[in-house]
């Protein structure tokens, strides 16, 4: 036997006052009485009791000493093998990755499967054992007594956090908690553990059947891979929505562990929002539809700031692109945006920007640039940019141009001696900057074949890209952050999540002007803040493997005690004084 | 115990308690079988035929128009014994019985005093003793009070030696015996005995109040005060109730006695007061008829 706190047992020598003040209280006194005549009557008719009492006395100190012991050992916290039930500290894992979101034939999920399980851990565990709680993103609850606590910590998963490797959880709290029994309720692998790591499975095998690798060809053909996981073949049915309807369905035979690849064309004149997706749902549908947000293929408005004339090349440029071309003058800009709109994409050509302008804008020749330079020569530029698709500045000869500072963006076009041109985001709005004019005067560029194409790229690039606060795309698990400025001082934004042919929408609020979306299931996710409305096509990071379960592996899981062995032992020892003390009462009240 | 002059006034009330509760009882519709010729006018009553016309009150008659006529008290020798227990039994108590007892014994035997009746005054331990006889008259009232005060209590009780025969006079013999009753032979033979002297007896029985409430519960060694015999006893709540219901019998018994012998008796507590004790001594003793 063990004491948690043996400065308690220095209460046991009470007993020396307490034996002291029984015999006290028990000594004969002396008294004198005018006859014993009555006395001598009355003992004789109750001599059977006097050993009784006699015994009494004793039998109270007894009970009175019983009663301190209960006391001091009560307050000691005694722990006794064999009977205090076991308080080596429990981490519970809870895997909340994606795998555990398949739904099982009873129709409930891993996750509720695994939250159960842990919630029946827990309570059967002694109250005095401290149960940490950790998910797939790491700690959730600290070690705690806290049952209630606890249950609604399991009850409040998953987190918005994203998942990582269970060995990883499982060896952060192994770090923390040396000593702890840690026992893991997931669907993936654990990897090598302990022995005092309990893996318990959660779940059966499940077939499953995915969309992955989407990709947008060209700027209308979006396309995925359909991948059968499972060891058998299904069928299923692939259907293509856009803007939520549906526009083609069409059957598909996948053999086992098949993939098959599969796009389609769509109409994105105005811009496309489609879906592909399997159907009907399998184990795990998440992974069955596949998003996207195909921006417009219209031409933007386009407002030209020059002083005076703007450049014809550019002009003629621009015009050939059947874009609605306007030329502002520098002194109308603002009175020209309030009449263009905020589609419009502005060219400062040879003009500077007013200040915090916060379009989409085309710089050439001006902006913040560095150092001049004569006759330089392009060394390379950056291929895999939206606005360099199909561009080529091989041979283009500048007579003069200009080093771009490219603060906040990335270099486009390099010299040796310095960018000279970029593009970036400046308070979320996209920018392009060239160090040199389209003039013939500073070069041949505008005479090349790629001048029109750079244009329609940089337009369509920061058309939808200028003017987006969210990016395109997302994946599961991300925090959507606005990387604009909102309009209008909006206090909440209304999230709508789209998938099939449902949809759900959630007011986040809007704090400081930035506005925080946990992204947890994929689909078209439309987000209108005050009169801006943008589009999010948010994907699965990958698709889970609903086939293989960990094994059921390590130490035995924790025996749930009964409530019996569970009862404080103050909370017996409380009980007892108190039968102690109306025993004592009885003694003496009752029985005389 | 010193009896003093507030002792000796206390005493002149209660004679003016005494003589008024006389009044009160000579007023009472009971015909009092103790009415004389004397000087002493009593009270009156309606005219019966054949009273004798010279007791007649002509005055009420005026006033009232009824007949009514004049009783007189009947003037008689009356011999006062006053038997005092001495035994150790009656120093028990807060104030001790025996001071009560002393109290009781000087005033009862002051009243007979003050009312010209004689006065005698005998202890009673293991014998019957004469302390003072035939005191006469008002001045000898410091000659009883000291006989009263110069008794020292001990020993045991023996009602039997009130078989030995007392001093008389002429007339007739009051004895008022002031006791606790405590004798382990008895008292029944002794009190048959004086009443077999043809003496009138009057039981004045005094108990200390923690003779009715016995002391707290647990572990005694007690102490028998007369013979010194000793007992242990475990008091418990059942044991004390024992007890009570055993002294209330006790009591009970005493009274049935004394009715059955037509004697007359009070029971008084030796802590109440004094006129308290007297007031209910001469409401229930019956000494009021002796007057």
């Amino acid at each position: 036997m063990t004491f948690g706190q043996p400065n308690a047992l220095w209460l046991l020598f009470l007993a020396l006052p307490i034996v002291a003040f029984h015999f006290y209280r028990g000594r004969i006194r002396r008294m004198h009485v005018p006859t014993l005549l009555f006395w001598d009557q009355i003992v004789v008719e109750d001599e059977r009791a006097s050993a009784f009492r006699r015994l009494r006395h004793y039998i109270t100190l007894a009970m009175s000493l019983a009663a301190l012991a209960l006391l001091a050992t009560a307050l000691a916290d005694p722990a006794v093998a064999g009977l205090t039930p076991d308080a080596t500290p429990v981490a519970i894992v809870v895997d909340t990755a994606p795998e555990l979101g398949a739904r099982e034939p009873d129709g409930r999920t891993r996750l509720e499967i695994a939250r159960e399980r842990a919630r029946g851990l827990a309570a059967g565990l002694g109250r005095r054992t401290l149960i940490s709680l950790y998910d797939a993103g790491g700690l959730v609850e600290p070690p705690t007594t806290d049952r209630e606590r606890l249950e609604q910590a399991i009850l409040r998963l998953p987190r918005e956090t994203p998942p990582r490797p269970v060995a990883l959880v499982v060896a952060s709290a192994r770090a923390s908690q040396p000593s702890a029994t840690i026992v893991v309720f997931g669907a993936r692998p654990v990897g090598a553990v302990d022995e005092r790591v309990r893996v318990v499975p959660v779940g059966t095998p499940r077939p499953n059947r995915a969309l992955r690798s989407p990709s947008l060809a060209g700027t209308s053909v979006v396309s995925a891979v359909a991948v059968n996981a499972s060891s058998e073949a299904v069928d299923a049915t692939l259907v293509v929505r856009n803007r939520g309807q549906v526009i083609v369905e069409e059957r598909l035979k996948l053999g086992p562990r098949e993939s098959q690849a599969v796009s389609r064309a769509l109409d994105v004149k105005e811009g496309a929002f489609a879906e592909l997706a399997l159907s009907p749902e399998d184990a795990y549908p998440a992974d069955d539809a596949v998003h996207f947000v195909v921006p417009s293929q219209t031409p933007p408005a386009v407002a030209v700031v020059s002083r005076g004339p703007p450049d014809p090349h550019l002009w003629t440029a621009l015009r050939s692109l059947e874009a609605r071309t306007v030329a502002v003058a520098p002194d109308g800009v603002e009175a020209a945006r309030e009449r263009l709109g905020e589609s419009t994409v502005w060219v400062f050509d040879r003009v500077d920007p007013p200040p915090l302008f916060d379009g989409g804008f085309l710089l050439v020749g001006c902006g913040e640039l560095g150092a001049e330079l004569e006759n330089p020569r392009v060394a390379d530029w950056d291929r895999r940019h939206p606005v360099h698709a199909l561009v080529d500045y091989a041979d283009v000869v500048l007579r003069r141009a200009r080093v771009v500072t490219a603060r906040g963006g990335s270099p486009l076009v390099l010299t040796e001696r310095g960018p000279l041109a970029a593009a970036g985001r400046s308070m979320g709005r996209a920018w392009v900057q060239f160090g040199f004019g389209f003039g013939v005067s500073d070069g041949d560029f505008a005479l090349r074949p790629s001048f029109p194409v750079l244009l329609r790229n940089a337009l369509a690039w920061l058309a939808d890209e200028g003017r987006r606060a969210f990016p395109r795309e997302a994946r599961v698990g991300d925090v959507l952050v606005n990387r604009a400025l909102l309009p209008d001082r909006a206090a909440t934004a209304q999230v709508t999540t789209a998938t099939g042919g449902t949809s759900r929408t959630t007011t986040v609020p809007v704090e400081r002007g930035e506005v925080r979306i946990a992204l947890s299931q994929p689909g078209l996710v439309k987000i209108a803040v005050g009169a801006r409305t943008e589009w999010v096509a948010v994907r699965m990071a990958e698709s889970p493997d609903l086939e293989t379960l960990p094994k059921e592996s390590g130490a035995p899981l924790p025996e749930a005690l009964p409530w019996w062995r569970d009862v404080p032992w103050p909370v017996v020892a409380g009980g007892l004084v108190l039968l102690i003390l109306v025993a004592e009462w009885w003694i003496y009240q009752v029985r005389g | 115990m010193a009896f003093d002059a507030q002792f000796v006034k206390t005493l002149e009330s209660l004679n003016v308690l005494a003589r008024r509760l006389l009044a009160f009882e000579a007023r009472s519709d009971r015909p009092s079988h103790r009415r004389g010729a004397s000087i002493e006018f009593a009270d009156y009553r309606s005219y019966a035929p054949g009273d004798e016309i010279r007791y007649i009150d002509w005055n009420v008659y005026a006033r009232h128009g009824s007949l009514f006529v004049k009783e007189f008290t009947a003037e008689e020798n009356v011999h006062v014994a006053v038997l005092l227990d001495i035994s150790a039994s009656m120093t028990f108590g807060r104030p001790p019985k025996i001071d009560a007892a002393r109290e009781l014994a000087a005033a009862l035997g002051y009243i007979a005093l003050v009312n010209f009746d004689t006065v005698s005054f005998y202890t009673l331990g293991t014998a019957l003793k004469a302390e003072s006889l035939f005191l006469r008259g008002k001045g000898q009232v410091f000659a009883l009070l000291g006989a009263v005060d110069g008794v020292k209590p001990g020993g045991v009780t023996d009602f039997r030696s009130l078989s030995t025969p007392m001093q008389r006079l002429k007339g007739r013999s009051v004895v008022v015996v002031v006791t606790d009753f405590y004798d382990p032979a008895g008292y029944a033979e002794g009190i048959r005995a004086l009443l077999a002297q043809r003496h009138q007896v009057h039981l004045i029985h005094v108990v200390a109040r923690e003779e009715l409430e016995p002391p707290e519960r647990g572990r005694w060694h007690l102490v028998d005060l007369e013979t010194a015999r000793e007992r242990e006893v475990t008091l418990a709540p059942e044991i004390l109730e024992r007890y009570r219901r055993r002294l209330r019998e006790y009591c009970s018994e005493i009274e049935r006695f004394a009715r059955d012998h037509e004697l007359y008796y009070a029971r008084v507590r030796s802590d109440e007061p004094l006129e308290k004790r007297i007031r209910d001594i001469l409401r229930t003793g019956g000494i009021l008829e002796t007057r």
